[in-house]
């Protein structure tokens, strides 16, 4: 993004409380006077017109900055979107949030695969036990219970990359929809539309301290759940 | 308890329908298939006959509460016990799950221990109601 068009943006964001330049200055008196006189007359569609023209002296350099902003951040965003595990080959020597994007996702499947071979290899160690010599003897089966019980908790303990996985992805669903959204606003004025990040019930992903709402503990669902006669 | 009852595991995550499955595995469970959202779960589900649904809740296309409102609605799918596994945890969302007639629900991350804990409880109930 240029350092033009964000003092462009800043000087949109701006000219809603500085006083017009000089060279605009006679056609705002201009357009308040006429729009006081066709006040004491009644005449609306003069008086609306006066005022239109007022808001869009007061606007156009926003919607300029603006659509310039939106313009230049589409550009540096493209290809920005979400699934796929590799990194797209558009990617080196391209601007950096394209970039990010991929790396995002190149992180949920390195840390996918990952898994799967923690998890591979606890199935063989799950297998190797059984292959020990006496392992059903009474001394030793209390031993490979205790293993295997924990090679459980190894299993589960890869959730992480579900959860880490989950929260990544829904980073980039967002920069994706400000991404479109700043796209929308590029061909038009009109507003951005943040909302739309996938149905009402699709969920939250997890919480995250400091940021989010505490999470229910499964004690604490637990007594809910029995509360609901569950 | 009969282990050789069929059981689908929906998840979008590859790794999160592996943890499952194996310690399903663990327990003694086999007879697994697997959907990575509702709509395929749902198509999975009327091909067959199933005993029990694990499902996460956050995923693109049908989510699981969603899943889960579709199986209660359908007549030939409304029995089908629904354990919901899922890091969707604010209270509102248990209790909409709870009405939806959802039959368990372990909040991620979850340890063996408490899949299990949970599995029985649902075992239990599918045993009694046999």
């Amino acid at each position: 993004m240029s350092v033009a068009a964000a003092t462009d943006a800043r000087r949109g964001m701006n000219v809603a409380a500085a006083l017009p330049e000089t060279d605009d200055r006679q056609a705002v008196i201009g357009c308040l006077r006429s729009a006081l006189a066709a006040l004491e007359a009644d005449e609306r569609v003069q008086w609306r017109s006066t005022i239109d023209e007022l808001i869009q002296w007061r606007t156009q350099p926003l919607v300029q900055g603006l659509a310039r902003l939106a313009r230049e951040l589409e550009q540096a965003l493209g290809g920005c979107g979400v699934g796929g595990g590799s990194l797209p080959a558009q990617v080196s020597g391209s601007s950096p949030l394209p970039e990010a994007c991929a790396r995002l996702e190149h992180v949920v499947q390195v840390s996918e695969d990952a898994s799967h071979h923690t998890m591979d290899l606890i199935q063989e160690c799950g297998v190797l036990l059984g292959t020990l010599p006496g392992a059903a003897a009474q001394e030793q089966a209390a031993t490979v219970a205790a293993i295997r019980s924990r090679l459980s908790e190894m299993t589960a303990a890869q959730g992480y990359q579900d959860l880490t996985g989950q929260i990544i992805r829904r980073v980039v669903v967002l920069v994706s929809a400000v991404h479109a959204g700043l796209g929308d606003l590029a061909g038009d004025d009109r507003p951005l539309q943040l909302s739309g990040l996938g149905p009402s019930t699709a969920g939250h992903g997890p919480s995250l301290a400091g940021i989010d709402a505490p999470a229910t503990s499964q004690d604490d669902a637990n007594q809910l759940l029995s509360s609901l006669g569950l | 308890m009969d282990k050789n009852i069929r059981i689908l595991i929906v998840d979008d995550f590859s790794t999160m329908r592996r943890i499952v499955k194996n310690l399903l595995n663990d327990l003694g469970f086999f007879n697994t298939a697997e959907a990575d959202d509702g709509n395929s779960a749902l198509v999975e589900l009327r091909k067959g006959p199933f005993d029990l649904v694990i499902t996460d809740w956050n995923m693109p296309g049908m989510a699981g509460i969603d899943l889960l409102k579709a199986i209660r609605a359908d007549a030939a799918l409304k029995k089908i016990p629904v354990l919901l596994v899922t890091a969707e945890a604010k209270r509102e969302q248990i209790i909409e799950a709870a009405q939806a007639g959802v039959n368990g629900y372990v909040i991620k991350p979850f340890t063996a221990a408490t899949l299990g804990d949970k599995l029985g409880k649902v075992f239990e109930r599918i045993g009694a109601a046999a």
